[in-house]
């Protein structure tokens, strides 16, 4: 090949990379590339499985999807900040079992046995739903302290925290697992359908779009944003990072708390091993919605589609007939692959 | 022979820096505790039962050490243990050492393949090894279908309860494992790299160091350790689970801090990760035998980590 060809391919090469560049359909593509990739698992699981479109596998997607999303909108806001939470599974078991347990121990006070047959709760269901929710948060905000203010890495405090909470819920509950099915309401917000919409699929719909809002337009969306892309520029200009970490922490550990509540709801029981692996699901999701790990890049809507893609290909799985051990392997594909692809330069804008 | 001469004229000087001499008194402390809480702690059979545990955690340790060293993370080598022993356990037909020959070789593969992802790749650490935590684990249940194979009456079962003169055969193996390591650390290049590579990656690629080749190495080398450590811990419990590593990243973790390696890298020893190791060993023994109870020792192992973070990042460093 002579020196005029070659010059003239590297020409067509530079002339093509500008068309693309200034094409907008393909930047139209590139930053929706999350809704056409949903539009295609969509697609696929309709001509995989016939029962794939009907209202009562959609509605069991949407169960899950809320469950899921709570989470990851959480760990979103987390890894905004530049840190990692691996303690929301557990956390998911040992806030509720803990909850309990102090329910029960209040309720002993005022002479009301709310377990029946060892482990049936059959009553305080209010007092659970709020130590759930109160305990989980404080996990969460134990997190962020250890974290901040102790300087211990986030991944070896969360790491430890799973352990830990996981191990505490085996000796609170000694094991057995707890059942809601005398509780009357509780299955409430797992179970419900409202026009055809689980209920709390609507929950995760209000806190998606409160929290879009929020990091949109709101100046603790800016503080947050910032905390994680320039630290030292974030305190230069007041803004109380360590604060903020804290606050995220705690955000992360009431989303727990709610997640937890759907899928003990739904399934009308609580035990220890309740939601082991959902650290990896949510971070999972958080990756697909293009959230970087680098801290400050990332939109929550990205979380609220990556969401619903993940609820559809564990559907999909499931409808396939692989079992959980199959779910493992393609969701730590999934995760290593999103991060390779938006390294490769598939990334989602700056907010600016 | 005057290189050997200096090396050993250095070595007081080496075995005293590093908090190697704050460890040896931790450990001590913690013995005398022990001693009064669980009066049977320095009879031969404890001891040695201890050190046997010690040698197969601190093995994972000793990997997971020369990885942090790096300035990376390592959270798969649980998984890589499991998946390592039962590949290599589905060739037991063949015979014990072939057996054992597959599983080293898994273990160094699924290594290098968490090294090249991450260098060539350029995916983080902590994501590459967390996705390769599941999907390992993951297809360790696969390959066995979830089951445990039963190693009754095999020559494989030897590197978990032989030993040699009354000295274990899993503390022979770290003991070399870990003076070859020390040695290679200290007084070759390319272990002289490991530092650089941590302790500033842009000067050290700058001098000339194959960051990427370096960081490989240690991901191997980690990956090879924990499959080294799968078959002792199956001659201990005598079979063969696709559940065989779970948690061990944990204790990994907590040994190499608890042997004063930094948290960001390029500062640390490997003797320091050998007492670490001992001392874990006997916090755990002196917790079991005290009657803590079972339960809550997941609990404890999990707090312990976090404490020795603690610790080593705002009091002993400063």
């Amino acid at each position: 090949m002579n020196l005029d060809s070659k010059n003239s391919i590297s020409q067509l090469l530079s002339s093509v990379r500008e068309i693309t560049k200034e094409n907008k359909f393909l930047d139209l593509i590139k930053k929706n590339i999350i809704v056409l990739i949903l539009i295609f698992l969509l697609v696929l699981g309709t001509l995989t499985s016939g029962t794939f479109l009907s209202l009562y596998n959609l509605q069991n997607i949407a169960i899950n999807v809320s469950i899921f999303g709570i989470l990851a909108i959480g760990q979103t806001l987390v890894l905004l900040t530049k840190q990692i939470d691996l303690s929301v599974g557990a956390n998911m078991a040992f806030s509720l079992i803990a909850a309990i347990k102090i329910t029960q121990i209040l309720m002993s006070q005022f002479g009301v046995n709310i377990i029946q047959e060892a482990n049936y709760v059959n009553s305080g269901m209010l007092t659970i739903i709020v130590f759930t929710i109160v305990v989980s948060n404080l996990i969460g905000l134990l997190n962020g302290i250890i974290t901040v203010k102790a300087k211990v890495p986030p991944l070896i405090t969360t790491l430890g925290m799973l352990y830990a909470l996981r191990g505490f819920a085996y000796v609170l509950s000694k094991g057995h697992p707890l059942y809601f099915t005398y509780l009357q309401g509780f299955n409430w917000l797992g179970t419900k359908i409202l026009f055809n919409v689980p209920v709390c699929f609507l929950f995760y719909l209000v806190i998606g779009i409160v929290g879009i809002l929020i990091l949109k337009y709101t100046k603790i969306g800016t503080k947050i944003y910032a905390t994680g892309g320039n630290e030292k520029a974030a305190i230069y200009s007041g803004i109380n990072s360590d604060l903020w970490r804290i606050i995220v922490y705690g955000v992360s550990g009431f989303c727990a708390g709610f997640a937890t509540l759907i899928y003990s709801s739904r399934l009308e029981s609580v035990e220890v091993a309740q939601a082991t692996g959902y650290e990896f699901i949510s971070v999972a999701i958080v990756v697909i919605g293009g959230t970087t790990l680098e801290g400050g890049r990332g939109r929550l809507f990205g979380t609220f589609l990556a969401a619903i893609i993940l609820g559809v290909v564990i559907n999909i799985i499931t409808l396939m007939g692989l079992i959980v051990w199959y779910q493992n392997i393609i969701i730590g594909i999934i995760i290593i692959s999103a991060v390779f692809a938006y390294i490769k330069g598939i990334r989602v804008k700056k907010r600016t | 022979m005057r290189n050997l001469k200096n090396i050993l004229r250095s070595l007081p000087n080496i075995v005293l820096s590093n908090n190697v001499f704050i460890l040896f008194i931790i450990l001590i402390f913690i013995l005398l505790i022990g001693k009064i809480f669980v009066p049977h702690i320095f009879k031969i059979i404890n001891v040695l039962n201890v050190l046997r545990i010690v040698s197969i955690i601190g093995l994972v340790a000793i990997g997971e050490t020369i990885v942090l060293l790096t300035g990376e993370f390592d959270i798969s080598v649980g998984s890589i243990m499991s998946l390592s022993l039962v590949i290599g356990g589905s060739f037991l037909g063949f015979g014990s050492i072939p057996a054992l020959l597959i599983t080293y070789l898994t273990g160094l593969t699924l290594g290098v393949i968490n090294g090249i992802a991450i260098t060539k790749g350029k995916v983080r650490s902590l994501i590459m090894t967390l996705g390769t935590l599941s999907i390992y684990g993951g297809l360790a249940s696969i390959v066995t279908r979830g089951k445990a194979i039963y190693l009754y009456g095999l020559p494989y079962l030897w590197l978990g309860r032989g030993s040699i003169f009354r000295i274990p055969i899993p503390v022979l193996i770290f003991f070399g494992i870990s003076l070859i390591c020390f040695f290679f650390l200290k007084f070759t290049s390319t272990g002289r790299y490991i530092y650089y590579t941590g302790a500033n990656e842009v000067a050290a690629w700058y001098s000339g160091v194959r960051i990427d080749n370096i960081k490989i190495l240690a991901f191997s080398l980690s990956g090879l350790f924990a499959a080294m450590a799968g078959p002792m811990f199956a001659g201990q419990t005598q079979r063969i689970t696709p559940i065989q590593g779970v948690g061990f990243e944990l204790s990994a973790f907590a040994i190499a801090f608890l042997g004063g390696i930094d948290l960001w890298g390029g500062k640390g020893s490997v003797i320091g990760v050998i007492i670490g190791a001992i001392i874990y060993g006997f916090l755990l023994n002196i917790l079991a035998l005290s009657g803590v109870g079972t339960y809550i020792e997941q609990v404890l192992k999990g707090l312990l980590l976090i404490v020795i973070v603690i610790i080593f990042q705002n009091i002993i460093r400063k």
